[in-house]
């Protein structure tokens, strides 16, 4: 099932589209469903779109979680 | 490099026909590690955060599971907020579906605009349910119909659920004044027996059926979370699988079988159907069930909810009020089981090439819509 992984947004190369980066992979995901996303916010990605913006604290949480699990997400993945 | 949760279909291609598929997953089963050990409070917060795309459902079955396992009986408000979310979820994943994956899918343009704003309007409904609301405000209700009368029915949703037979559908797909009934007269048009397996249809899952068909296995066998199966048989769960007696969906089922078509034709009903029953409160006796739950025995509870993809599974089992044992089976388990509908549904798939295999193949998974990124690859026989 779809892990909730934050993605980290790197950069907005042209507008409605983010370049974030989940666990060292750079993906181009759509900005169309949410609003007011700035390089280096948190985001959950769904299929080629951002879905969700998290506020930097639930990010850390929520990585946290993750990297309790033995998914280390700052750690490039396999 | 592939990320966590992501699925692989590869096909062997003779150059005609598809000889061979293989699905791979690399769907981590994180949740009984995460919460073992936890007490049961915690790791009812814990398990909704970890899912991106179902976190109502996965909540709702998380919190019903843990509290037949306690032995718990939640007030009737809190079943029908979990009841309402899960719904409300559903109708969103599937306007997701049916306005940009499948047009995507299909090569044209998605109408992201609707669902943003289905987004908007359905994203304070959930909080609010989730953080005590047991109803939702019939504006949000109307709102949602009004967008799906104009997206994707063309009409209103209660004249397109008395199109009861194969004709009437077919009506409402020649006149084709929406995208998705654009999208079903080309599927009709160039693949209409797509897809098509004969894998059994899931039945629905009470709490009877379940003990007897799924809870010896899903308790004593270690990989039945990644591949279940139903009595021994592998299961299609889903669209479906839920509206295979509704008369439309039973007329399309019989003429051209379980293809690609019907389940889009399938999860067409089934939206209507819920938007529908969205009119009025939760909860009601003759109300499809989309939490079950209760409990195996001491400290042991199992919840089922029917989700968008299909059925979402939970088990907990408790030790003094902490975590012993947590199984999350997910739906996408059933329908991409290495036996399961996809497979069946794309083994001897004649294509011309290729590209149109791809195609062909992505059209196949989206029918049966995994929770995670699917890559398709096609090799040569």
């Amino acid at each position: 099932m779809c892990l909730a992984i934050p993605a980290r947004v790197v950069s907005l190369p042209e507008p409605q589209t983010a370049v974030v980066d989940l666990g060292g992979v750079q993906k181009r995901v759509s900005l169309e469903l949410v609003d007011d996303v700035q390089p280096g916010d948190y985001v959950i990605v769904h299929v080629g779109y951002a879905l969700t913006k998290l506020d930097p604290e639930e990010a850390e949480r929520t990585l946290q979680t993750f990297a309790e699990a033995g998914i280390d997400v700052d750690a490039p993945l396999r | 490099m592939s990320l966590p949760g992501e699925l692989t279909v590869r096909l062997a291609w003779d150059g005609r026909r598809v000889v061979r598929v293989d699905v791979e997953s690399t769907r981590p089963l994180i949740a009984g590690r995460l919460v073992a050990g936890k007490p049961a409070a915690e790791a009812a917060l814990m398990l909704p955060r970890l899912y991106s795309i179902c976190g109502h459902a996965q909540n709702a079955a998380a919190r019903s599971a843990l509290d037949a396992a306690a032995g718990l009986a939640p007030a009737p408000q809190a079943l029908a907020a979990r009841a309402t979310a899960v719904v409300l979820e559903t109708i969103h994943e599937y306007l997701w579906r049916l306005l940009i994956d499948w047009p995507r899918a299909m090569g044209r343009s998605p109408v992201v605009a609707a669902v943003a704003a289905v987004r908007q309007r359905i994203t304070p409904a959930l909080q609010g349910l989730a953080g005590g609301d047991d109803s939702i405000a019939p504006a949000l209700v109307a709102a949602l119909e009004a967008l799906a009368d104009e997206h994707v029915y063309g009409e209103p949703v209660d004249a397109w659920l008395n199109r009861a037979d194969a004709a009437a559908f077919d009506g409402w797909i020649a006149a084709g004044t929406t995208l998705p009934a654009l999208l079903q007269r080309e599927l009709m048009a160039t693949a209409p027996q797509l897809g098509r397996s004969a894998t059994m249809l899931m039945p629905a899952a009470t709490a009877a059926l379940l003990q007897q068909a799924v809870v010896p296995s899903l308790r004593g066998d270690p990989s039945f979370a990644r591949a279940p199966y139903w009595q021994g048989m592998t299961a299609e769960t889903g669209a479906l699988a839920r509206t295979r007696s509704w008369p439309l969906v039973a007329a399309l089922a019989d003429r051209d079988g379980h293809t690609v078509a019907t389940r889009m034709a399938a999860r067409l009903a089934e939206l209507a159907l819920l938007l529908r029953q969205a009119r009025r409160p939760f909860g009601g006796d003759g109300d499809p069930r989309w939490v079950e739950a209760f409990a195996l025995g001491r400290d042991e509870g199992l919840a089922a909810v029917q989700t968008a993809r299909g059925l979402l599974l939970h088990r907990a089992r408790l030790d003094d009020g902490r975590v012993a044992d947590y199984q999350v089976v997910a739906p996408t388990e059933w329908n991409f089981h290495p036996a399961g509908p996809l497979v069946q549904g794309l083994e001897g798939a004649e294509a011309p090439d290729a590209a149109v295999l791809e195609r062909h193949a992505r059209l196949a998974v989206q029918a049966l819509d995994p929770c995670v990124a699917c890559n398709i690859e096609v090799g040569h026989a």
